[in-house]
């Protein structure tokens, strides 16, 4: 009775998708036929492994235009970059770049919104409010902190009594607007760079207790300044999930373990900068970082100076 | 379940900010699940996520035709179309073996309660996955990731019902053949009974 065997349906009939007649013709054909079984049964075990996958969750929070929807599609402010999808950290800022600073980008809340709240005051008012720090960088376009790899989302850390390590000259304190003695650390060495060096970063919001026993460490990334745009910072210790796209010029994070246990990132200058120029480094807080509620984003930024390779004073 | 996802949509056409946050956080987790186990790596799905949103924002006045969700599918799977393509002219990456499989990343979906077993069981599930064709893969991830329909799936990747369907059945024996005698089956097996 078992002429031909039945895998073609193997797929309607673990969705229970055939026809009745077909699945009588199943049925029977599977009674008789223990190859057939025999693949059925491993077929709905891989499927059933697949379903068994638990789902994810979006690791960042998704940047909207600040525009109202409607008035952002006349704005054209896409163009260059819907035919040209830039995806992964060093493309996006690039993509970013070519949208140009017409318009403000801001972090839906979506912590804020999950309770379903039909009133949307008080939510319109948290998505919309990007502080004067965190403008700039926002202007700099849709991918700009999207595209952030899930391993630079801010991480609390347990070391909250940690400052910068000694000799961390070139630092900056920015004090976060509402939370009194909370500050968000950012520092380097030293600020005169070679193009192409690898500088460890210290950056750190540090909580106004450090009885609490935890600190957040922030995003951080270079201002995508024209010629600065590759570069991406990544928690040393985590695996390094920034891809070198361009053999050039990309900036690839790589672990390093700090003094004393202290987290560290480490984020490469672009080779193509010259000496003299500038680059900005800015460590990021998406609204509602972690322990802080619908806190508004924050940000601090600390100037590099680009010197010629000789001079300069490159960390390893 | 107030309000549905076409009501949100009509707001957002309006200029209605709110009303499309609201589809973001209704629909981002399984955009998300999607691309992660299409393509594999947690960022490039974030930035899929990312992607399809601010496609779907500016093109709110063109929407037309399909559910809020098949339409947010379907952008989403052509950023993952983009994103497998810049992949496979990527140079050597640290992060994949030399046949370009994806090296044992933690899974953002584990959370970490997940036993030894459990995920030796999701990584051989992952590493089945990622050797099936693009094609197979999206088909089969919408169909057992996302559970989509068969319709919604053909309209998503407009390709005809019976595409869809032979497609999926191909994903799925090639996903047993490759998951043969791997602990996958057999916990999955358990687990069902």
């Amino acid at each position: 009775m078992a002429a031909r065997h039945l895998d073609a349906l193997f797929s309607e009939a673990y969705d229970g998708a055939l026809s009745n007649a077909d699945r009588r013709r199943f049925d029977d054909h599977l009674a008789s036929c223990s190859r057939c079984a025999g693949e059925f049964a491993a077929f709905g075990g891989a499927v059933d492994a697949l379903r068994g996958l638990p789902q994810a969750r979006m690791p960042v929070p998704v940047r909207l235009p600040s525009s109202a929807p409607a008035v952002a599609r006349r704005r054209h402010w896409w163009s260059g970059a819907w035919r040209v999808p830039r995806f992964g950290p060093a493309t996006a800022l690039g993509g970013a770049l070519a949208i140009g600073a017409a318009a403000a980008f801001v972090a839906v809340s979506l912590h804020n919104r999950q309770g379903g709240q039909p009133n949307a005051a008080g939510s319109a008012a948290n998505a919309l409010n990007v502080p004067a720090q965190c403008c700039d960088q926002s202007q700099r376009g849709p991918l700009a902190f999207g595209a952030a790899p899930a391993g630079c989302a801010p991480q609390t850390l347990p070391d909250a009594a940690a400052a910068p390590p000694d000799g961390y000259a070139n630092r900056v304190s920015q004090a976060v607007p509402g939370r009194p003695g909370e500050v968000l650390v950012l520092a380097t060495p030293t600020r005169t760079y070679a193009a192409g060096a690898t500088v460890i970063v210290y950056a750190r919001l540090i909580p106004a207790s450090t009885s609490s026993g935890s600190a957040v460490l922030p995003c951080v990334q270079l201002a995508p300044s024209a010629k600065a745009a590759e570069g991406l910072a990544a928690p040393s210790g985590a695996a390094a999930p920034v891809p070198n796209n361009d053999a050039n010029a990309a900036a690839v994070a790589t672990p390093t373990a700090g003094p004393d246990g202290t987290t560290l990132l480490t984020i490469t200058l672009p080779r193509s900068l010259a000496a003299g120029e500038t680059v900005q480094l800015v460590a990021y807080l998406p609204a509602g970082y972690p322990d802080a509620g619908d806190t508004a984003p924050i940000s601090a930024t600390l100037t590099l100076t680009i010197a010629p390779a000789s001079s300069a004073s490159a960390t390893p | 379940m107030s309000v549905d996802d076409e009501a949100l949509l009509e707001r957002a056409r309006r200029g209605d900010r709110d009303a499309f946050g609201e589809l973001v956080v209704r629909h981002q987790d399984g955009l998300y699940t999607m691309a992660l186990r299409v393509l594999g790596r947690p960022e490039d799905a974030a930035d899929v996520v990312q992607e399809t949103f601010l496609r779907a924002y500016v093109n709110l006045p063109r929407m037309r035709a399909l559910s809020v969700r098949g339409w947010l599918y379907r952008v989403a799977i052509n950023a993952s179309r983009d994103v497998q393509r810049r992949m496979s002219r990527r140079p050597a990456d640290p992060l994949e073996d030399t046949e370009g499989k994806i090296v044992d990343l933690p899974d953002p979906a584990l959370g970490p309660e997940a036993t030894a077993e459990s995920r030796e069981r999701m990584a051989a599930v992952r590493q089945a996955l990622a050797g099936l064709p693009l094609e197979y893969r999206s088909a089969v991830v919408l169909r057992d990731v996302n559970d989509l329909s068969y319709e919604e799936i053909a309209e998503v990747l407009r390709v005809p019902l019976g595409t869809v369907k032979s497609r999926l059945n191909r994903a799925r024996a090639q996903l047993a053949q490759a998951l043969r005698g791997s602990p996958a089956l057999f916990g999955a097996v358990e687990g069902r009974g």
